[in-house]
């Protein structure tokens, strides 16, 4: 009985605090996201700045203050994409994604897809929700963020996104078929 | 506005090339040597990476203090903690480190912890000689060396309390994952006591930046204090009054207690690959006695011997007198001579280690060598060749004793065809050619970035390296260069089927050069091609099978590491920009296939005022200089002005990329007197030097003196020259016309004029 209530107690206090980092992480212009790419073998620290967050989402880059550059997710893509794209950073260069493409965040749609089936597809991928009981608490540096956690069905790839419909950001991609993966370790 | 942001960049860089401020004037007072103007700090920081303790030229011991264990060189800037002070190092590398072993540190106080490390303060660098306060207990740490033996003075605060570490486990590049890539991996030591003032152990270390088999490090250190107590260690456990400490693969070492009435402690340690007993015989014959200033004097001697042999100007400022023989300095510090000292095989032979690499160091530092000492060149040809009698190939990266890795072709051969195009002699050039021809035939198998070619099946079946193969592109240029390399040793020994065979392959590179292909309006580039010939415009990467994702490939593409693994790209460590230059065997060749010479110099111009340009690498080292080849040596000097203003200095950021053995600075110091080598060319092309006059005193005993009259900051132009009193109107000059000694004398004008513009660097074999 006793080790019930600690339970209860323990998942109580998680709740609540998946909702305060909830309410506590909002992505909008200004917030700054640092990221560590891992690539063939090498770590690469990448800054990112949100440019923008309404109709298109702009996001600037920068390598170490040498070098710099910017994607930019169409409004569409935004809305309703259906494909990541993993196009390396171009210096001094606005990569212009397709319209049904998106970088380091899904789509509006289909995170809807997520929140309602459990599921989504994306790059021709069936990504499903893994249950949350038994996940580490997944934190941006000191920061817990409230992520939900998906795998690919087809191929084995794995999704950490942030629980806000409004900015479905990716924190963290691990086994990734293309051979980029990252984590977010910081939110500024 | 680029006219004018050249003219900036021309006037700056002629503003210090020549004598120029009262303060900076300098002249060799009486009896001032040439090595007092080497400063080992210069490049220390940023991507120079340049080792900074004590060495000998060529010096098999390079003691120098570790600040952890990831730094190359072992030396970051204050205020990072010194670890120790270990024996071997490397000068100048990327990737991950290799060496650091043997690690010394004095401490004070209990013999009760392993960690001993520091701050310092009041750190001071001069050639052969380093020393620095430990802040935490105030000890001074003076070092100098031998050629394979160090010497440390250490002055304590209070006689009664000496202590110091010795650890046997230590090495640079450990890392938590086991066997991660470039790192080192301990294997095993032991220690002992042996006296109260003789330790002896050794230190056996695997892999590393070449992923090498294990070497062992053994080593005998001397004492001029008795020890008064000790604590060995193993693993992390402490053993007080256990003097030995057997290798059962745990890092061991000893903490001991010094007596003596006096504050300073003397040590000395020969290192040894064959065995601690060497290593004591290396004490014994290299440190006789307990002078720490003779020892000093003995090593800077024998510098000044070879900085001697090129003596620029003794008007040059001071900031041109330290940038060029800090240049030659570093350029001697590698390889290494490790005669006597070869735990694989034993002949009569020379035997170097630490070839770090020759792709980084066959343009600039071997030449270099070979015009300062034509008998140490020698010396290093012959040990690649008695590498490749017994390991089965020449190598093109080796360091402890193993071969790796390679990164692009196999530059051995041109290392040997430099050696053969300039007569050195000594030098069996039947087995070199042999060992040229293993590389160029037989394929390494396996591991096929230990030596060798790799794709050279390929290769040799289609005459290009097909994409499928990693490093394809610059793999087909370098393995083109290296036949022609082939051809150059095979003519002059009267091979001539040989000799056709491998003329014909070194046009190979075209067979990767995609005629059609425009970017940033030139035409013509090397670009990615498969086995079936077809050229690939965009490329597939990542290992899905459903997504199916490709990049673009352009002149400019970086592949790595976003969508391929650093050693993965097409091009190692450089773009199709950078590469679709480097055809230094075929110039002529290369200028027509990119429409002519207006169009190949609006390709060089583009090339350089875009910034597609890598100071910072190798493979563009030649590229400035180009423009003699299309009859414009002057665009060749401004180019090379406008890159050493913005890219080299004298500070510790001084070096723009990697040193890599010298390379670098090897490059800065052949532009600072005028001439600059095409390797495996019996020739060097000649610019507008930096410095009035430079006399090499040749090993020969003949001088040849190069002098630039009127040089000044506007006059940066040759507008005639005479060699030994007769007109010479071309841009370039053999190295035999050098060894024979006279003058070649430049006039120069402040503006470009016809000189060199018609008589074009030679062809010396035609396919």
């Amino acid at each position: 009985m006793i080790r019930r209530f600690t339970y209860l107690l323990v998942l109580s206090m998680l709740f609540t605090s998946a909702i305060a980092q909830q309410q506590g992480t909002t992505i909008q212009p200004g917030t700054k996201l640092d990221y560590k790419f891992f690539l063939y073998g090498q770590t690469v620290a990448i800054g990112m700045a949100v440019k923008s967050v309404t109709d298109s989402v702009q996001l600037d880059w920068n390598l170490r203050g040498m070098a710099f550059g910017s994607y930019l997710v169409s409004k569409k893509g935004f809305e309703n994409g259906t494909k990541l794209n993993f196009i390396q950073p171009a210096a001094s260069t606005v990569l212009r994604l397709a319209p049904d493409e998106t970088f380091a965040v899904i789509s509006k749609a289909a995170f809807r897809a997520l929140k309602k089936d459990k599921k989504f597809i994306y790059n021709n991928t069936t990504y499903v929700l893994q249950s949350s009981r038994n996940q580490p608490v997944f934190k941006a540096g000191d920061r817990e963020l409230d992520v939900l956690h998906v795998v690919g069905v087809e191929e084995h790839g794995e999704l950490w996104i942030l629980n806000d419909p409004d900015f479905p950001l990716i924190c963290q991609v691990k086994n990734n078929p293309v051979g980029i993966n990252f984590t977010i370790t910081a939110i500024k | 506005m680029k006219y004018q942001a050249i003219s900036t960049l021309i006037i700056a860089a002629t503003l210090w090339s020549v004598p120029g401020k009262a303060q900076d004037q300098h002249s060799y007072g009486d009896g001032e040597k040439h090595y007092s103007f080497v400063d080992p700090m210069i490049g220390s920081e940023g991507l120079g990476r340049v080792f900074i303790g004590p060495s000998y030229p060529f010096g098999m011991v390079k003691p120098s203090p570790d600040c952890g264990t990831a730094p190359n060189s072992g030396w970051l800037p204050e205020p990072v903690p010194v670890t120790g002070f270990s024996q071997l190092h490397v000068s100048g590398t990327g990737g991950g480190p290799k060496y650091g072993n043997i690690q010394v540190m004095p401490f004070t106080g209990a013999l009760d912890s392993q960690e001993q490390s520091s701050l310092r303060e009041n750190e001071k660098v001069k050639l052969g000689y380093y020393s620095v306060v430990l802040k935490k207990n105030q000890v001074k740490t003076e070092i100098t060396t031998a050629d394979k033996a160090s010497f440390y003075k250490f002055s304590y605060p209070a006689a009664q309390n000496k202590s110091l570490k010795i650890d046997a486990g230590f090495f640079l590049g450990e890392q938590p994952v086991p066997d991660a890539r470039e790192a080192q991996q301990f294997v095993g030591s032991e220690i002992e006591l042996v006296s109260p003032t003789e330790i002896r152990g050794y230190s056996r270390i695997r892999a590393g930046w070449n992923n090498g088999r294990a070497y062992t490090v053994y080593f005998y250190a001397v004492l001029d204090q008795p020890v008064t107590s000790y604590t060995s260690w193993k693993g992390g456990r402490l053993y007080p009054g256990v003097a030995v400490q057997f290798d059962s693969n745990e890092k061991t070492g000893l903490l001991l207690a010094l007596g003596g009435s006096t504050t300073q402690l003397n040590m000395k340690i020969g290192i040894s690959f064959v065995s601690s007993l060497k290593a004591k015989a290396n004490i014994m014959q290299e440190l006789p006695d307990w002078n720490f200033e003779q020892v000093l004097t003995g090593l800077q001697n024998k510098w000044e011997a070879l900085f001697s042999r090129i003596a620029i100007d003794p008007q040059s400022t001071n900031t041109q007198k330290q940038l060029f023989y800090t240049g030659l300095y570093h350029t001697m510090l590698m390889p290494v001579n490790r005669t006597g000292e070869n735990p694989l095989w034993t002949n009569d032979q020379p035997y170097y280690d630490d070839f770090y690499t020759l792709w980084d160091t066959f343009r600039t530092s071997n030449p270099l060598i070979t015009l300062i000492s034509p008998k140490r060149e020698a010396e290093i040809v012959n040990a690649l060749i008695d590498i490749y009698k017994h390991d089965g190939y020449l190598p093109d990266g080796r360091s402890g004793n193993a071969n790796g890795r390679t990164q692009g072709g196999s530059h051995g051969e041109v290392v040997i065809a430099d050696a053969y195009v300039k007569k050195l002699e000594g030098i069996d050039y039947e087995l070199g050619l042999e060992a040229m021809l293993k590389d160029a035939t037989v394929p390494p198998g396996g591991n096929e970035e230990q030596e060798g070619r790799g794709g050279l099946t390929a290769y040799n079946r289609l005459g290009y390296v097909p994409f499928s193969v990693v490093r394809s592109g610059n793999r087909t240029v370098d393995y083109a260069y290296n036949d022609y390399n082939i051809a150059t040793v095979a003519k002059g020994l009267g091979h001539k089927r040989i000799f056709d065979r491998f003329i014909k392959q070194s046009a190979n590179w075209r067979n990767l050069w995609r005629d059609d292909y425009t970017h940033e309006g030139s035409k013509g580039f090397i670009l990615p091609r498969d086995a079936d010939g077809k050229w690939l415009d965009t490329i597939p990467y990542g290992n899905s099978e459903i997504q199916h994702p490709t990049y673009i490939y352009t002149p400019l593409t970086h592949e790595t590491p976003w969508y391929a693994c650093h050693w993965c790209g097409f091009f190692y460590e450089g773009t199709s920009w950078e590469y679709s230059f480097s055809i230094p065997h075929e110039v002529p060749a290369l200028v027509l296939k990119s429409g002519g010479n207006d169009a190949f110099r609006k390709r060089l111009d583009t090339f350089f005022d875009k910034k597609f340009y890598n100071v910072a690498n190798e493979p563009s080292f030649l590229t400035p200089t180009l423009y003699h080849w299309i009859g414009r040596p002057d665009l060749s000097s401004e180019r090379i002005r406008q890159i050493i203003a913005a890219s080299y200095n004298t500070s510790r950021n001084g070096l723009p990329g990697n040193d890599d053995s010298g390379a670098m600075s090897s490059w800065l110091a052949f532009h600072m007197i005028g001439l600059y080598p095409n390797a495996g060319q019996p020739y060097y092309l000649i610019n507008s030097p930096l410095v009035k006059q430079t006399v090499f005193h040749q090993e020969n005993g003949k001088d040849f003196k190069v002098t630039a009259r009127g040089l000044s900051g506007r006059n940066i132009y040759i507008k005639s020259a005479r060699l030994n009193g007769k007109v010479f109107s071309q841009a370039w000059i053999n190295h035999e016309d050098i060894l024979k000694g006279g003058e070649l004398v430049l006039e120069m004008d402040a503006r470009p004029s016809a000189w060199g513009t018609r008589i074009l660097p030679p062809i010396s074999l035609k396919p």
